[in-house]
């Protein structure tokens, strides 16, 4: 199994997804919101008293399918954001774990042919 | 430390995403010529754990949050170059997917976190190590290469963010893009470095850098 030497980093990976809701429900219980320069244009808004008309072209660019890692609304119950975070973790770390595995399987067959 | 869509002008992040293209082309010829196909695995679950240490937000009460990188660690273990595109496709997969740092300035965080903390962390550890093997210098080379590299790229990302006012204003004067003048973004975003989120990824770096250099010192490529 292709997985086999790597088990030891793979349940430390699984680990920091389950844990993961941490990074959800301490800024919460701190009353901390979003990161120095990541706000949205409606608190740039807010806090500055204008609204930068690039900034506001820019943020509708795109749209992003989990957008703030919760795939139902983003003021929703805590536990269910919680669940939504480890999903979230998942998704990404399966997503990147696929494309590199992927890759080593790809590259060990070509040597072989 | 995301940048999202709006914040850079075009003249700010079109050319980081020069830099971000002729970076990632020269880091894979590198690792096409030295790395060990068997390393690629390890890129992979480097990736997924910065991924993962991102997601941990962490609060100032009543203020901002911010969150370890975790590349710092990633360069001492696999160098900086291949942490260089282990930390990018967590970048782009926090983008595209999850919408954490924006398309437009996924060239400009590439640039901030997966470029610029990775050389300054193996820098910094090969400064304060030296030729040392002691393992109390050795750890806090790798926690200082954590704090300091982190600090590094807030800056950078504070002087891309500061600098828009200058680039860009509408005909009322007005800013276009992030609005804060260097005065303000520089300061806002070093002091919550330097005195939480640095010593986060610090911690981050030694903790994990301890656990290889008990148990399996091979894996360190800093001190081989």
């Amino acid at each position: 199994m292709i997985m086999q030497p790597y088990r030891k980093y793979l349940i430390f990976l699984a680990i920091l997804i389950l844990l993961s809701p941490l990074g959800l429900l301490l800024p919460h219980s701190f009353k901390a919101g979003d990161a120095w320069g990541e706000w949205s244009v409606k608190l740039v808004k807010e806090k500055t008293g204008t609204e930068p008309s690039g900034m506001k072209k820019g943020a509708a660019i795109y749209k992003a399918p989990v957008p703030e890692y919760q795939l139902g609304k983003e003021d929703g119950s805590l536990p269910g954001r919680s669940v939504s975070y480890i999903i979230s973790g998942l998704i990404g770390t399966g997503i990147i774990l696929i494309l590199t595995f992927g890759a080593v399987k790809f590259t060990s067959r070509k040597k072989t042919e | 430390m995301h940048i999202p869509d709006g914040y850079l002008s075009p003249q700010t992040y079109v050319p980081l995403y020069g830099v971000f293209i002729v970076s990632a082309a020269a880091a894979v010829k590198k690792i096409e010529k030295k790395m060990d196909k068997k390393l690629i695995p390890y890129l992979g679950m480097a990736a997924a754990f910065s991924f993962l240490i991102m997601m941990f937000n962490i609060p100032i009460p009543g203020g901002t949050t911010g969150h370890a990188v975790g590349a710092a660690i990633i360069a001492l273990l696999l160098g900086p170059w291949v942490t260089f595109i282990a930390v990018s496709v967590a970048l782009i997969i926090q983008a595209l997917v999850f919408g954490d740092g924006g398309i437009t300035a996924i060239g400009a965080n590439c640039v901030n976190m997966a470029l610029v903390i990775p050389f300054v962390s193996w820098a910094v550890f090969k400064l304060i190590a030296g030729k040392s093997e002691s393992p109390g210098r050795l750890n806090i080379a790798a926690f200082m290469a954590g704090y300091i590299s982190l600090n590094i790229a807030a800056l950078v990302t504070s002087i891309e963010l500061g600098i828009q006012p200058l680039i860009a204003s509408g005909s009322d004067g007005n800013p276009l893009y992030a609005p804060y003048p260097l005065k303000v973004a520089i300061p806002a975003m070093a002091i919550e470095h330097l005195l939480l989120f640095g010593i986060v990824e610090g911690i981050v770096t030694f903790l994990v850098f301890r656990y290889f250099l008990k148990n399996n010192k091979e894996m360190i490529g800093v001190i081989k």
